[in-house]
């Protein structure tokens, strides 16, 4: 892989990306980041691969409890001594 | 879970719902529970599905997910007198879990190892900085999460939680560093590298697709 050269805009979107997705970082910030994704495609990759890492994840996880640990969760409720 | 506590009270005066269904015998010494135990009973199984969803990636397998929630839960209605009414029960529970994963983890001997990415934060914007950059976002409409959820299994202990309390979780930095014990600065350093795992999974994921 050749060797590209990074503006300094990108270095500061890549330091700031996970709280930009978090929604962690301030507001002056988040300015200076939505301004270099709208004119920088790379960055907006990766900005594209932070989010989407987590809504596959988020999608894939989202599994109900069992329902029957769930009754076996109330049997122990119903059963439990408080200390 | 009963509380025993006598009912010197005149006969017949309460009519409130948690006594009305606790009282079989209005004249005797009757088993009845502290109200707030019910409240706290109840809150804590509605929050099942989103300490499930934690437990379940804390674990390997379906089976020691159950395990882990059975013990958790356990314990979480034997202390429930410790939960501080008003904060964050999900994430007084997740401490819970967390806690316990951690003395099964020591008793299974498993050492934390280390991730074993340490290559350039910017390897991602390589990649995806060449001509035959993926569309991310058309990609990830048809992926499938099966890489995701094996590099996420693949973590160790250390970063999978930090990444499965944020999440999957639903808890801020704070909330995270709190459950765990750890700055939150450190927090944010573990659930950078772990999700930068998870989006080289992706990623890779991304290039088989294409070829």
């Amino acid at each position: 892989m050749s060797t590209r050269v990074r503006s300094e805009a990108c270095l500061h979107a890549q330091r700031c990306v996970q709280e930009y997705v978090d929604g962690t970082l301030v507001a002056e910030e988040v300015t200076v980041v939505d301004v270099h994704l709208a004119e920088c495609p790379c960055c907006a990759k990766c900005y594209g691969l932070e989010v989407g890492v987590r809504t596959v994840m988020r999608k894939a996880c989202d599994e109900p409890c069992p329902e029957g640990l769930r009754a076996e969760l109330r049997r122990i409720c119903d059963d439990c001594d408080c200390e | 879970m009963q509380v025993v506590a006598a009912m010197t009270g005149p006969s017949g005066t309460s009519t409130s719902g948690w006594y009305a269904r606790n009282v079989a015998d209005e004249t005797a010494e009757v088993p009845v529970t502290d109200p707030a135990r019910l409240v706290f009973d109840e809150q804590a199984l509605a929050l099942a599905d989103d300490v499930w969803r934690v437990a379940r990636r804390l674990t390997r397998d379906p089976q020691a997910a159950e395990d882990l929630m059975q013990e958790a839960y356990t314990r979480a209605f034997r202390s429930w007198k410790q939960y501080e009414p008003g904060t964050n029960l999900r994430a007084w529970l997740l401490r819970i879990v967390h806690n316990l994963a951690i003395d099964n983890a020591r008793k299974q001997q498993r050492q934390p190892e280390q991730l074993g990415l340490e290559a350039d934060d910017y390897y991602l914007y390589d990649r995806l900085n060449g001509a035959a950059a993926p569309d991310v976002d058309r990609l990830i409409e048809r992926l499938s999460p099966g890489p995701v959820l094996d590099a996420l299994s693949e973590l160790s202990l250390p970063f999978r939680e930090v990444v499965v309390l944020v999440d999957l979780g639903d808890l801020s930095y704070q909330e995270a560093a709190d459950v765990l014990e750890i700055p939150v600065g450190t927090v944010m350093s573990r659930l950078h590298r772990g999700r930068r795992v998870l989006k080289k999974a992706l990623a890779d994921h991304t290039d088989a697709e294409a070829a």
